[in-house]
């Protein structure tokens, strides 16, 4: 994961927003593999994460004029992304409701160095049992988000984030011993 | 916290899913996006302007078209007259 200082990330921030195209790259390098963490997290499918960080990442640099605080650029980020996947999840749904029989493509990949299939899988399978707000808090935390940077982008509350965080961990850690289980 | 922990591979996975031209990708269809939006306001503001000039020219042709029609109704109103010995009668 690639780190920044707040401030290096501010400036990068403005001088997308400014059109400067190199640092429109620089800033989706920054951030693109986060938020493909994130959107898998929340759509739990392979095949779209491509598409579905594109589209987040295409509004992100469409919607920077919009940005009031550049210093909460990865909160809005985040926030962005989320409701990203619920309107993918949301299309995906009327879509599996009108061709029902639809086949999902998946993308065969090379594997990743250092890579457990396996473990990756449990996740996965783990995360799916969960809501949308639980995986999207889930994925936040593995971040490295703090609390009140997942009070912007999720807006509640410190105390409900608190508590959510703790009754999400507690889900997924049943769902995901109980995988071994099976 | 779960162990061994699983979000390091679930990380890789998803990043393995990302096409190596993704930043290129999303530069090139914004800086298109940008351009059409622009051009769809420059076709718009064509659009308005033809309309305001054919709104004028309706209206122009509209009153040239009363102001011949007084004139005729005039006109035919002064030969019934004289016709008539309306005029001489006129106060």
């Amino acid at each position: 994961m690639q780190e920044r200082s707040k401030g290096e990330t501010v400036a990068l921030v403005a001088a997308a927003r400014a059109g400067d195209e190199n640092a429109q790259r620089r800033l989706i390098h920054a951030y693109q593999e986060r938020i493909a963490t994130f959107v898998y997290t929340l759509i739990g499918s392979t095949a779209d994460i491509d598409d579905v960080t594109q589209q987040v990442l295409l509004r992100m640099l469409g919607s920077l004029p919009q940005l009031r605080d550049d210093t909460r650029f990865e909160a809005w980020l985040f926030r962005l992304t989320r409701n990203a996947c619920i309107s993918h999840l949301r299309r995906a749904r009327w879509r599996r409701f009108f061709s029902p029989l639809e086949e999902n493509h998946t993308e065969t990949v090379a594997a990743p160095p250092d890579y457990d299939p396996t473990l990756a899988d449990a996740l996965r399978h783990a995360l799916q049992q969960l809501s949308e707000t639980d995986r999207a808090i889930l994925a936040l935390a593995a971040d490295g988000r703090s609390h009140a940077e997942m009070q912007q982008s999720l807006g509640k509350s410190l105390a409900a984030i608190k508590v959510m965080l703790h009754r999400a961990r507690e889900r997924l850690k049943n769902h995901y011993h109980s995988l071994d289980h099976d | 916290m779960i162990e061994p922990d699983p979000w390091p591979h679930f990380r890789r996975r998803a990043a393995a899913h990302l096409r190596g031209d993704l930043a290129d990708r999303v530069v090139r269809r914004h800086r298109l996006v940008r351009v059409s939006s622009r051009e769809a306001w420059r076709c718009l503001g064509l659009a308005a302007l033809t309309a305001a000039a054919c709104a004028l020219v309706v209206v122009a042709v509209g009153e040239r078209l009363v102001t011949a029609e007084n004139a005729r109704n005039f006109a035919a109103w002064i030969d019934v007259a004289s016709q008539t010995n309306l005029v001489a009668r006129l106060p």
